[in-house]
């Protein structure tokens, strides 16, 4: 289940965690899109993470995938695995 | 000789089996990588109840029950497991009828989290599972009121580099349950599982106080902790978020001098000294 709340707390791994850790205070933020895709929103970052049968995929290959894709071109719902 | 070679070819299969049980079986794929650990997670999801043959009772006894009790000052609390395989503790906690918080499981084995899902279905509307890695958690620091990883650190490639991220997530006076691995087959899984003292320290490394060791199973100690610092989000949470009319139990809005219903309309004034007046003149 993907709500409110979760959203709150989710962030994009590649940017959030590690050495690759953007900086500020709250690094990571996603945007939900088509209530199936989570964009993360730092600015040189695109990567975006299908949710698939309600489950967030949220590896960082995953998001590398659709990284070069424009928000407009995302397939909905996300093909799956 | 003929028979030498054919006792070498003998020989030699039986030592090439052994090496496969302890790279896959024993060691379940840590040395191939993180990819081959899922991979035979993948395989044996739809049997892993089965081998494993969780006890109801045990379960309730070492981790749904304490975990509700280290919890129980913390209204709703959030709890991720990580590496939560097919539910196993979300069940044990959810299952635990003074839990009223939520939980959120996360596996690299998507397989194994099909299971989670059907197994713990009844829960659904309060538990949550994203498909990740553990060694990269996709929550901001300091979230959460408990995080758990259960047999599961002696299977990355560095546990440390894994605290690090339980460590990061858990907010300060949230607590930490992970198990460290001993036994006959920890000896065959060098570099991987830790002597106590070894894990205990390196546990020690981290903003962690309050470290306890219990005896679970044959091959798993449970160790406990306390995240440092000063307890903050969790428990302590706005008041309007936690505070309801005590009239109709509607929620309530902060306005210029006090607090009003949602529902009933009914105004509770905040005094001068800042006492909420939640008995005496009621206005509306």
């Amino acid at each position: 289940m993907v709500d409110q709340d979760l959203l709150e707390i989710l962030r994009c791994p590649y940017c959030v965690s590690g050495e690759t850790r953007k900086p500020g205070d709250d690094p990571g933020q996603l945007q939900l899109l088509h209530d199936c895709w989570l964009v993360c929103q730092e600015p040189d970052c695109d990567r975006k993470y299908p949710i698939r049968d309600g489950i967030p995929v949220m590896l960082i290959e995953e998001g590398d995938k659709w990284a070069s894709l424009s928000i407009e071109a995302l397939p909905v719902p996300p093909p799956s695995e | 000789m003929g028979w030498i070679r054919l006792i070498l070819a003998l020989l030699g299969l039986v030592l090439a089996g052994l090496v496969i049980y302890w790279q896959l079986i024993v060691a379940e794929g840590t040395y191939l990588g993180p990819g081959v650990v899922a991979l035979l997670y993948d395989w044996s999801a739809h049997v892993y109840e089965r081998i494993k043959q969780f006890d109801v009772g045990d379960e309730q006894w070492f981790l749904g029950l304490p975990l509700v009790r280290a919890l129980s000052l913390i209204p709703a609390p959030l709890v991720l497991d990580v590496a939560t395989g097919t539910g196993r503790l979300p069940r044990a906690l959810l299952r635990q009828p003074a839990f009223d918080g939520r939980v959120i499981g996360l596996d690299l084995s998507r397989r194994m989290l099909r299971q989670a899902v059907e197994r713990t279905a009844q829960f659904a509307d309060r538990l949550t599972y994203i498909w990740q890695d553990a060694r990269r958690l996709p929550f901001d620091d300091d979230t959460f009121d408990a995080v758990t990883c259960l047999e599961a650190l002696e299977f990355t490639p560095d546990a440390r580099e894994v605290v690090a991220e339980l460590v990061r997530v858990l907010r300060p006076g949230g607590v930490l349950l992970v198990s460290n691995r001993i036994g006959q087959d920890a000896r065959w899984l060098p570099g991987r599982a830790l002597s106590n003292e070894g894990f205990e320290q390196m546990l020690h490394s981290f903003p962690l106080e309050d470290v306890k060791r219990q005896s679970w199973q044959m091959d798993y100690d449970l160790v406990w902790a306390i995240k440092t610092g000063r307890p903050q989000g969790g428990g302590v949470r706005p008041l309007v978020e936690i505070a309801r009319c005590p009239a109709c139990r509607g929620q309530l809005n902060r306005e210029a001098r006090g607090l009003r219903c949602q529902d009933c309309g009914c105004d509770y004034p905040i005094a001068e000294d800042g006492v909420i007046e939640m008995i005496g003149k009621r206005a509306r």
